[in-house]
């Protein structure tokens, strides 16, 4: 909920702003640094109001990173050596590489509390990272209105949940309409509404001529996930910078720094390897 | 505290007995209105005893028994002269009158700025009058104090649309802003669109940007002390004007002839003007108040209660409120023990305040600090070649930084108060200003100040005593691990700090019309303004010092050269500075400050240092009169990790402020054409504010993240603009009481979108990543009318 309260603060005091200016894009030249591995390991394992799946199938992903600008086709890794291991058990769990720059298991076996360590090799570096199964929270409704939101003429889809009083939770949540080319991410904690019945919402707003609002008929997926407070740290970071456009009151932006550690020395690599709990829910609009 | 005073007084006893000549005192003022003049020279006509008066209009001059004659001079104003024949010591109070209206059917005149004051060793000073800075084309034609001062060389700000301003390389909160004495914790209106000062309430101000004397503690970087007007006690006089944006109105006149008088002023925007669309329920506007009433009980004491109340308020209707601003008053009482000795007590309250209403969120959320601040200042007029100052300062302090409450029954959000903090902040100083030879002048003071940092609240105890720490594994800093809570009791200190903060400067005149002056300064900050964004916002929140965090400790060397040219129609400014700042904090990456209780745990102390060289060359008299100011600078910070491990925040490496400028080019000049026409005009160059770009970009979860290089490695496109102005002043009738006139005035006149940032993100439609320009003003016409009867 800190995100709640920061980020409608500061982007809006930009909005104070916006009432004399006027944005446009330019050309800017930037200095380019060489390409670097991008980890996204995220097993995510789907738990709904029945319990939780197997979580048997999981998928790593690993590209490099490109100049800002660069169009093109991202450059995926292959040849990389991938696994995992159960800290406690000393499981493994290895990945097959698919040539394509994914690798994937049949086989991992998730624990809630546990902690999980994932090993790459590739060009001559090794990379290492852990994280731990969060225990996760279930969305218990959805529904709509046009009432609520930022815009009060616009639909909003509600989903509510309610947020477990005896720890700290940390949460993201991606929302993804289908058709649309990207997704809406977002993440908050219980910091200032510990144990409370949450309801929160999803408004897509007019003000960007490239993007529709929402309509009756529109199917729209929310993930909903139970994370770490170091990843929620990372997300945050990650999702402000990646939002906040035109607004002079950011903060600085600084380099994303993920938890996959170069053990050979090297430069680190840049994404996350994450392990969490996902409730996932379909929603039409009416 | 008490035994100190004792000495202070003491040893101005032992100075006012070993003197056998005799003191001239008095008060110079304003024929028109009876404001008191700041400044004036007063002098005996071809001896070398002479001395200006002070804020207060007051002025002690001591020579030996003779005949003079007495002249009082002041910039714009007539020369007045009196003969004397001093047997005693005496009181001669004078009006002076301004030139321009005396000789308004004659000749035009335009202001004349004034000359260098080659002889005080003060320096690294601006002092501006209101006059001047009325003459400065605007936006939105509004004069505006904090645009005029940003003209000076070693002033510049974060751009358009941020509030406050930076000196010499330092941060907007390390300026010291006084208004009649009360701390102003945040100086704009609407983002920096406008200060916080009201032209026509304000007399005159002074910039401090090194140097500073010893009668000023709290900032490491300037001091801008900015006064209000007394309030014409001749006559009932009525001020105003209205502009596209904003109107004001300011009343004054006398309530006793001669011995009361009062100012009311009052200034608006109106609500709509900043919306894009007329039919929003949205409103963004502010007001503010300024009052002050005086009354002379007799010739040794006069009151003065002074007070500020202003507020901002931004409505985003169904989403969002905002108000902040400042309030302030102040009652103070002037007394002149004898002819030598004058004193003023004052008593302060200032706070500042803003709240924030989120109605989707369902919260409503307050933070203030606030301060109760006691003054007594000393001036001691001990001989011709020795003048003395002495006093004490000491100011309570009430922090609230974060109060967050739900708004409705519905509302998912619980009630959060953080930590309520305290302090005592304390200052004693004594100076003189002592004239060694007829060529050496020597300004130098001794400023003590300590700062308790009250209990009353609870503070955590971490392990290793580490708030924050190295995580190796993530490389990333984290919160410390909260081992225990102590609580301070209300009559505890937390933590205490003491400084000794001496200042020195000193003049040597090479001859008649030029000198070098030298100068030194340390000076503390007990107080920090956390902020982690790149412009200065309402929303940030002060922070005293404590247990985790340190004061901020500044040294600074200045040397100057100053030269008055051509019997004083050019002055020319050249001063050099290097300026250090200690336990300055920095914050680490993804820091949160807004309402975060435990703000140690998202900082860390390093250390910051600036250094340039400044020119002003300044035209005094004639039609044209203005300035050209260049300043070429540098301002970095490091912040290593010290005890928290790791290499620090940028990896330890010095990087440049984001109020690092290069070059900063201003340009000023009023015309006046004839009697009916003046022009002006600006023209302001500044190298681009550091920024951090990307210098690469991956995917993940389905989006282009960029990979941002190092802190402030990048800057923006350069600033630049013209502004000009044309003022029409109608005939005047010569017994209209009525005055009037129009200004004209364009701002940013080649429509240059200047960028107040660049931003970086992916286009949700397309998905390539674009660069982002937002720029606040282009082109901005404004017409506004003033009248004054």
């Amino acid at each position: 909920m800190k995100k709640y309260m920061i980020k409608p603060l500061l982007v809006i005091m930009g909005i104070g702003l916006f009432f004399t200016s006027c944005t446009d894009v330019v050309d800017v030249d930037l200095t380019t640094e060489e390409p670097n591995l991008v980890i996204e390991a995220s097993l995510d394992w789907e738990i709904n109001d029945t319990g939780a799946t197997t979580g048997n199938e999981q998928t790593v992903k690993l590209s490099m990173s490109s100049p800002y600008f660069s169009q093109d086709q991202v450059e995926m890794v292959t040849g990389a050596t991938v696994k995992v291991v159960n800290n406690a058990t000393g499981e493994e769990y290895p990945f097959t590489d698919q040539n394509n720059g994914y690798y994937t298991t049949f086989s991992f076996e998730p624990l809630v509390n546990q902690s999980f360590t994932l090993y790459v090799e590739y060009d001559g570096e090794s990379y290492e990272a852990t994280d731990t199964f969060e225990e996760g929270t279930v969305i218990s409704n959805v529904d709509q209105s046009t009432e609520g939101g930022f815009d009060t003429d616009l639909t909003e889809i509600n989903y509510y949940f309610q947020d477990d009083a005896t720890r700290d939770n940390f949460y993201f949540v991606k929302f993804y309409r289908d058709g649309d080319l990207l997704n809406s991410i977002e993440t908050f904690s219980d910091e200032f509404i510990n144990g409370n019945l949450i309801n929160n919402f999803y408004e897509l707003d007019d003000d960007d001529d490239d993007i529709e609002p929402l309509k009756p008929g529109d199917v729209v997926d929310i993930n909903f996930y139970s994370i770490t407070e170091p990843y929620y740290n990372y997300m945050n970071i990650l999702i402000y910078q990646a939002e906040e456009v035109g607004n002079p009151f950011s903060t600085v932006p600084v380099g994303l720094q993920g938890n996959c550690k170069n053990v050979s020395g090297g430069k680190d690599a840049y994404g996350y390897f994450r392990t969490t709990q996902v409730n996932q829910v379909t929603y039409t609009v009416q | 505290m008490k035994n100190i005073f004792l000495v202070v007084l003491s040893f101005f006893s032992v100075l006012v007995y070993s003197q056998e000549n005799f003191a001239i005192s008095g008060t110079i003022t304003d024929a028109n209105n009876g404001e008191t003049v700041y400044g004036a020279s007063v002098y005996l006509e071809g001896t070398t005893y002479g001395v200006t008066t002070n804020t207060y209009g007051f002025y002690s001059l001591t020579a030996p028994a003779g005949t003079y004659n007495v002249v009082i001079s002041y910039i714009g104003y007539e020369m007045v002269s009196k003969e004397i024949n001093l047997t005693q010591d005496m009181k001669l109070s004078f009006e002076i009158t301004e030139e321009s209206m005396a000789l308004d059917e004659v000749v035009v005149t335009a202001e004349e700025t004034e000359a260098t004051d080659i002889r005080t060793p003060q320096m690294s000073v601006a002092t501006l009058k209101t006059e001047t800075i009325k003459k400065i084309p605007v936006v939105l034609g509004e004069v505006d104090i904090i645009k005029s001062i940003q003209l000076l060389p070693g002033v510049s700000n974060g751009g358009e649309g941020s509030g406050g301003f930076n000196v010499r390389g330092g941060a907007a909160d390390q300026n010291l802003v006084l208004l009649d004495e009360a701390i102003i914790y945040n100086t704009s209106h609407l983002f920096g669109f406008f200060s916080v000062f009201n032209a026509d309430a304000i007399k005159d101000l002074e910039l401090y940007k090194g140097s500073i004397p010893a009668q000023f503690g709290g900032r490491v970087s300037s001091v801008l002390d900015v006064r209000q007007k007394d309030g014409n006690n001749k006559n009932f006089d009525v001020t105003g004007g209205i502009g596209v944006v904003s109107s004001r109105l300011a009343l004054e006149g006398p309530i006793a002839k001669d011995k009361s008088s009062f100012l009311l002023a009052g200034r608006g925007s109106y609500a709509h003007l900043f919306l894009k669309l007329a039919d929003e329920p949205n409103s963004a506007y502010f007001y503010d108040v300024n009052g002050k009433v005086n009354y002379q009980i007799n010739d040794r004491n006069k009151l003065y209660l002074s007070g500020y109340y202003g507020r901002d308020v931004l409505k985003i209707d169904g989403i969002f409120e905002n108000n902040y601003g400042n309030i302030s008053a102040n009652l103070r009482w002037n007394h002149v023990f004898n002819d030598k000795l004058f004193s003023n007590t004052s008593l302060i309250y200032s706070k500042y305040d803003f709240q924030v209403i989120i109605d989707f969120n369902e919260l409503d959320w307050v933070a203030a600090i606030d301060n109760y601040n006691f003054k007594y200042d000393l001036k001691y007029y001990a001989s011709q070649n020795l003048k003395l100052n002495a006093g004490v300062s000491s100011i309570y302090y009430k922090f609230n930084p974060g109060e967050v409450k739900p708004t409705s029954e519905t509302s998912p959000i619980n009630y959060l108060k953080l930590d309520q903090k305290k302090a005592l902040e304390t200052g004693i100083y004594v100076s003189a200003e002592h004239k060694i030879t007829d060529k050496l002048t020597a300004l130098y003071g001794l400023r003590y100040s300590f700062f308790n940092r009250l209990g009353g609240q609870y503070l955590n105890n971490y392990a290793n005593g580490l708030p924050v720490v190295y995580n190796e594994d993530l490389g990333v800093y984290e919160e410390g691990e909260v081992i225990s809570e102590t609580y301070y009791d209300d009559g505890d200190v937390i933590e205490s700090y003491g400084n000794f903060e001496p200042r020195v400067g000193l003049s040597y005149q090479l001859n008649d019309d030029s000198s070098i002056k030298l100068g030194y300064s340390r000076t503390a900050q007990y107080l920090h303004l956390l902020s982690n964004t790149s412009a200065v916002t309402p929303v940030d929140v002060w922070s005293p010092s404590g247990k985790f965090i340190k004061p901020q400790l500044s040294d600074q060397f200045s040397a100057g050269y100053f030269k008055n040219i051509n019997n004083n129609k050019y002055s020319l400014e050249v001063e050099t500075f290097y300026k250090t700042v200690d336990n300055r904090i920095d914050y680490v990456d993804g820091s949160v400050l807004i309402g975060t209780n435990t703000i140690e745990t998202e900082i860390l102390t390093g250390e910051s240092r600036a250094y340039g060289l400044e020119v002003l060359l300044k035209k005094n008299k004639g039609n044209l009169t203005g300035w050209i100011a260049y300043t070429l600078s540098k301002s970095e910070q490091r912040t290593p990790g010290g005890a928290a491990g790791g290499l620090g925040i940028n990896d330890g490496e010095w990087y440049n402020t984001s109020y690092d400028r290069t070059h900063d080019i201003s340009v000023t000049g009023s015309y006046s054409l004839n009697k009916k026409w003046s022009l002006g005009a600006n023209l302001i160059f500044q190298t681009g504010r550091p920024v951090t770009y990307p210098n690469g970009q991956y995917e993940y979860e389905g989006i282009s993240i960029a990979n941002y290089a190092g802190r402030n490695e990048n800057r923006l496109p350069a600033y630049h603009r013209i502004d000009v102005s044309a003022t029409y002043t109608p005939n005047k009738k010569p017994d209209a009481r009525w005055k009037g006139e129009w200004v004209f005035s364009i701002y940013n006149l080649y429509n240059r979108y200047n960028a107040a940032s660049i931003t970086f993100s992916q286009n949700q439609a397309t998905g390539a990543n674009e660069a982002i320009r937002t720029s606040i003003f282009g082109i901005v016409p404004s017409v506004t009318y003033n009248f004054n009867f």
